[in-house]
């Protein structure tokens, strides 16, 4: 049995319940796996993990220490999720006075152990797989497990959402109705789940990294404005979502 | 010399701990249930944003009610902004949170409160020691997940649900599909489950004195811009921003709500206590049968009501899927004119509890300001005092620690979504 270990950091719970769900409702993987720790399940063996599935982003030095200790203890780690992966919606405070960000929620801000911006897993840990989504796909988890229960990671294509739309038969959104989409500038994974319900693509599963520069990127934001796309829809994908990879594309 | 000891909080959604503060003679001085969770700042990132972006995003507040912060923050947009949804798209809408309260409570019962029922440490315990529920608990979860797939997109984060409506309906063909599925396996394997559910005798029945609180409406209590307290009924603003306490406990940064000096308590529990008679008449059939149509005694029979909430559910789906007409409509999210700077306010029952939505907009239609109380938030100095008034002066132990962590799973806190309290710092006093 490979032990397996899910991992909560600051996030909202939703791809540990995806991961958990999936593991649950497929047979052949329960006699693969055994739930080591999971606090939601009660069980909370501290040994060593083959296999460790880290939700959500590092807000503070408690949850590091957490991180690089699971590490150590983990044979394989698995950044599960966009907030893992690229840092998360909650990102979109970043950059911001953190003290006025503490007073818009807390009557009486305080000395809280929180960092003003997020940090992705592997700004702390190696990471061995990058399994982005807001949630992650149950089916995308599915399959990772048994590929590593066979000894191995998936492959992953680099590509959109528009290969994904392409792949469905799915009419274009944005040229046939003019309906703004980011699928262009987002990572695949979703199975084009927002065209296929009719509206545009909102940059959940965080951006594409390996080909946008910041003309292209400049260029595309001009194309969906002029389609009248609210200015936080894109400031939501590019400083929420995929805070961490806009910062790359900015080269810094 | 006082000693604390502290222990993480299992089975519970999100990062808790109970703090339990004991004298020189071992006897416990005091009890605390802290969140650790970190907070997200949910409500100064909707600042500046769209009201078209907001639903979506304070979907990302929770996990496993998201569409409650979907639909709730959409139907804040729509009454301030003056936009009319049809009555068969507020239906359809109605079916995603009715199908996400089924996947919520089954995650709840199954993995979460029934071990402590049946006396097993863990849910894979449960598995072992009862096969035949366990296949039931997951074909259920399954079930519900296929629900919210098929109408809402996915199980989190829904994309169907927008301000004006919805983007897209399923086809009669899709629902007849599903309906099947709810008549020929849900809805039998629910009474099958109901038959394990309601017979078990190990609920304690204890008298608590709670004042409940749920949104007020003519049926079942789903999503009202007005709130009843035991019998006070008034309007959601009305309760939140002016009569609801909102305490912060001294060297402590959670934040505590009380009204008069009291805790009260909001949930399947307050629900079905005070609207019992709205449940379908299936329901309340079945629960007679059983003899659980009656006001629940305490906190520890939520599971009750978690059950009746989600039978009922099934048959309201049920008989909406079974007349359902795919009508034309489609929300264009057509831009609205604002006249003027517009407070939105709703409160919706998300699975565990009145979640209640407030944002200001100016005339671009821009979020200036926004209030979000979340259900655990509100629960948590009833689980407080509930848990202190069992352990108080009384020598710790392992039954202590138990007693409290029960306690807290009672209740059911989703302690990821309660944005309004911060993780404290725990030293040794």
């Amino acid at each position: 049995m490979l032990r397996v270990a899910f991992l909560k950091l600051t996030s909202c719970f939703g791809c540990l319940n995806q991961a958990l769900v999936a593991l649950l409702t497929s047979e052949d993987l329960l006699s693969k796996y055994e739930i080591a720790y999971f606090t939601e399940l009660g069980t909370i063996s501290k040994d060593n993990y083959d296999l460790v599935l880290v939700e959500g982003s590092v807000t503070n030095t408690r949850q590091e220490r957490q991180l690089e200790e699971f590490r150590a203890r983990s044979k394989t780690l698995v950044a599960l999720g966009t907030c893992a992966v690229q840092g998360g919606v909650h990102s979109l405070r970043a950059g911001e006075d953190f003290e006025e960000v503490k007073k818009a929620v807390y009557p009486f801000p305080q000395k809280i152990d929180v960092y003003s911006e997020p940090k992705p897993v592997s700004e702390i840990v190696k990471v061995d797989f990058f399994l982005p989504g807001c949630p992650v796909k149950g089916e995308a988890v599915v399959n990772m497990l048994r590929k590593y229960a066979i000894g191995g990671l998936p492959l992953i294509l680099p590509e959109s959402v528009c290969s994904e739309c392409k792949r469905k038969g799915l009419t274009c959104v944005m040229v046939s109705q003019g309906i703004p989409c980011l699928g262009p500038i987002t990572v695949s994974g979703c199975g084009a789940l927002c065209p296929s319900f009719q509206r545009g693509c909102y940059g959940c599963y965080g951006l594409r990294t390996w080909d946008l520069n910041e003309v292209k990127l400049e260029r595309f934001i001009d194309k969906v404005n002029k389609l009248g796309a609210p200015g936080s829809m894109i400031q939501t994908a590019l400083r929420g979502y995929g805070y961490k990879s806009f910062k790359y594309v900015k080269g810094r | 010399m006082d000693q604390a000891k502290f222990e993480p909080l299992i089975r519970v959604e999100g990062e808790g701990e109970i703090a339990v503060i004991i004298d020189g003679e071992n006897r416990v001085r005091d009890v605390e249930y802290h969140i650790t969770e970190a907070p997200r700042f949910f409500e100064y990132i909707v600042r500046n944003k769209h009201y078209t972006t907001v639903p979506d995003l304070v979907s990302r507040i929770c996990g496993l009610c998201g569409s409650s912060y979907t639909l709730g923050a959409a139907k804040a947009f729509e009454e301030c902004l003056g936009v009319d949804v049809p009555l068969e798209v507020e239906q359809y809408r109605a079916v995603v949170h009715l199908a996400e309260r089924i996947k919520s409570h089954m995650i709840h019962i199954g993995l979460l409160n029934l071990p402590d029922l049946i006396g097993a440490r863990t849910f894979m315990d449960l598995a072992e020691r009862n096969p035949e529920l366990f296949k039931a608990i997951i074909e259920l979860v399954k079930l519900s997940e296929l629900l919210m797939k098929s109408i809402g997109g996915r199980i989190h984060n829904v994309v169907s649900i927008q301000v004006g409506g919805v983007t897209k309906l399923i086809s009669r063909e899709e629902a007849s599909k599903l309906n099947k599925i709810m008549r020929r396996t849900f809805n039998p394997l629910l009474v099958k489950f109901a038959d394990f559910m309601l017979s078990l005798e190990t609920y304690p029945s204890e008298k608590q004195d709670l004042i409940l609180c749920s949104v007020y409406e003519d049926e079942y209590p789903h999503m009202s811009t007005r709130i009843e307290c035991n019998d006070m009924i008034m309007n959601a603003y009305d309760f939140y921003e002016r009569t609801v306490e909102v305490l912060q406990r001294e060297n402590k940064t959670a934040l505590l709500y009380k009204i008069s000096g009291k805790p009260y308590v909001v949930g399947p529990i307050a629900r079905f206590n005070k609207h019992m008679d709205k449940l379908a008449p299936e329901t309340v059939d079945l629960l007679k049968q059983y003899g659980w149509y009656r006001k629940l005694d305490n906190v520890f029979q939520g599971a009750i009501a978690r059950f009746a909430e989600i039978h009922d559910a099934a048959v309201e789906i049920t008989d909406f899927l079974e007349s359902y007409e795919a009508t034309s409509f489609i929300s264009k999210a057509e831009p609205i004119k604002i006249s003027e700077i517009g407070t939105c306010v709703h409160a919706i029952e998300a699975p565990r509890g009145i979640l209640y939505h407030r944002y200001t907009v100016d005339q671009q239609g821009i979020v200036m300001a926004a209030n979000l109380v979340t259900p655990t938030a509100q629960n948590l100095v009833a689980m407080e005092e509930i848990g202190r008034g069992k352990v108080l002066k009384r020598t710790l132990s392992e039954d202590i620690i138990d007693t409290l962590r029960r306690v807290a799973v009672a209740f059911d806190p989703c302690i990821t979504c309660s944005v309004h309290s911060i993780p404290v710092k725990i030293s040794k006093v």
